[in-house]
């Protein structure tokens, strides 16, 4: 294989009440901390929603994550970049038009803004204030 | 980084699924969505399709300078969210 893509591995469940700024906050630490001399960009990091409601921060793999592995995966609630691109053409909007997804939101280290991308390609940034992704 | 879900997400070189046994190539988000070769960032292929693929040394080598710049990044989260847009602008202006 070429490129670190690891499966989805639970870091830990999202309790509810959570703040979105905390969460925001965690995913950049979290990327940023994993980063290694064999892995300098850091491990994608995601909360994602089980079909029972519940809502996990997941870690991969330096290049992505394979979420096959989640057989009551629900949804892609946010993810990280290790730096700001904007989303995805060939990963970011196909993944929510696989999953069946209208919108998920994406954290970029180096960007102080939240953003949005949406199924039909379009996408948009906010301040994380204003920002209600979870509940 | 690139999201896949095995047996639903497609190559987008070939438009097949990639199939839960695939040998796969795969890049993280290391291109602004307006490079030219964006296409290839934050993606993932078909191993097969990614070598056979005509832009695959020009991405392998901007993959590799970016990797090297992400190595030398500093040692605090404040400080790299200040010094990681001028240390990819040569990356994005290539």
């Amino acid at each position: 294989m070429l490129g670190d893509i690891r499966p989805a591995t639970a870091v830990r469940q999202i309790a509810r009440g959570e703040k979105v700024v905390d969460l925001t906050n965690e995913l950049k630490r979290l990327t940023f901390q994993s980063r290694t001399p064999e892995f300098p960009v850091g491990l994608e990091h995601a909360i994602v929603s089980k079909m029972d409601g519940s809502r996990w921060l997941v870690s991969g793999g330096q290049e992505g994550i394979d979420f096959a592995n989640i057989s009551d995966f629900k949804r892609l609630i946010v993810h990280s970049h290790g730096r700001p691109t904007g989303p995805s053409r060939n990963a970011d909007f196909p993944f929510l038009i696989n999953n069946i997804q209208k919108s998920s939101f994406i954290v970029e280290l180096g960007n102080p803004k939240i953003i949005r991308f949406n199924d039909n390609g379009t996408f948009s940034e906010f301040r994380m204030a204003v920002t209600k992704w979870l509940f | 980084m690139a999201l896949l879900i095995r047996g639903k997400s497609t190559c987008p070189l070939c438009g097949q699924v990639i199939g839960a046994n695939d040998e796969i190539a795969a890049t993280p988000p290391f291109l602004k969505s307006t490079h030219q070769l964006a296409a290839f960032s934050d993606a993932v292929f078909h191993q097969s399709c990614f070598l056979a693929s005509a832009e695959r040394p020009e991405v392998e080598r901007l993959l590799a300078m970016y990797k090297k710049k992400m190595a030398d990044a500093p040692a605090s989260l404040e400080e790299y969210e200040r010094w990681i847009a001028e240390a990819m602008r040569e990356i994005d202006a290539s």
